[in-house]
């Protein structure tokens, strides 16, 4: 069954803060998602860990989307990694994979970071 | 098999969806099919019916000055399971025409092209009769790896 709300654990570092999300992002956790992690997008990296979101929704793509446009105002840039097969699949069928930069797991990520 | 039907209402705030997403992935495990977690069938019904219902919610609340309830009717078939969302919310402006490079280059519309990616079949109608809002959305059962492996 779907969880019912948002965990959302940062771990800061120099070169990138990794964002681990925890449960289901949706309408209902969209504008905390978005207020928690907007500092964020402005100063540095990001690399958001999917392996532990079950659920997300246009709204919670919408998020992403707004946090990707700051971060590359401001020549930093957001990475998701670990999706579940779920979400690459919604991500995969409304064409999505190539509007964002998507990483197998976190090393990978951080390599693509590194490679520019 | 006949056709098995259930209906909700809700008022338009957020605190329901939790249960419109609990009741979503109900129904399609009483149609044969797995949970969330493991059916994209289910993963994509689920998401269809909240990117409708939140939808209602944004722009129902924000364009009408009168209260108002949402009605989810499901319907299992034989081969398909059906959501027809309404409500008595002022009528909602026709989509433009939907052209999906400028939904994926602008990110406008974005719940509705989630909707029609993910559905096999999607209607919009407004009942002037009953000044209700109505929207459809089909998902084919066939090929549901649940069905097939059950015993006949």
């Amino acid at each position: 069954m779907l969880p019912t709300t948002l965990d959302i654990e940062v771990k800061k570092g120099r070169e990138d803060n990794v964002i681990r999300l925890v449960g289901k992002l949706d309408t209902t956790v969209f504008a905390h998602f978005t207020e928690v992690c907007t500092p964020y997008a402005d100063k540095n990296n990001i690399i958001f860990d999917l392996s532990r979101l079950s659920y997300i929704s246009s709204s919670g793509i919408g998020g992403f989307f707004k946090l990707m446009k700051i971060a590359e105002q401001n020549g930093y840039k957001i990475i998701l990694c670990s999706l579940q097969p779920s979400i690459h699949e919604v991500i995969r069928l409304t064409k999505l994979q190539n509007v964002f930069v998507i990483a197998p797991d976190e090393n990978e990520a951080r390599k693509m970071l590194k490679a520019g | 098999m006949g056709k098995k039907i259930f209906t909700i209402d809700i008022p338009p705030h957020n605190i329901f969806m939790p249960g419109v997403q609990k009741i979503s992935e109900a129904v399609m495990l009483e149609a044969g099919a797995g949970d969330i977690n493991r059916d994209e069938k289910t993963y994509s019904f689920v998401l269809a019916v909240d990117e409708i219902v939140a939808n209602i919610m944004k722009h129902g609340v924000r364009t009408t000055r009168r209260p108002f309830l949402i009605s989810v009717k499901y319907i299992i078939g034989p081969k398909t399971v059906q959501a027809v969302v309404s409500d008595s919310a002022n009528p909602y402006n026709p989509p433009g025409e939907y052209d999906e490079k400028t939904v994926l280059k602008n990110y406008c519309g974005m719940g509705l092209h989630f909707v029609r990616s993910l559905m096999d079949g999607y209607r919009y109608q407004y009942d002037r009769r009953h000044k209700r809002n109505i929207v459809t959305l089909t998902v084919n059962l066939e090929g549901l790896a649940s069905r097939a492996a059950s015993p006949a």
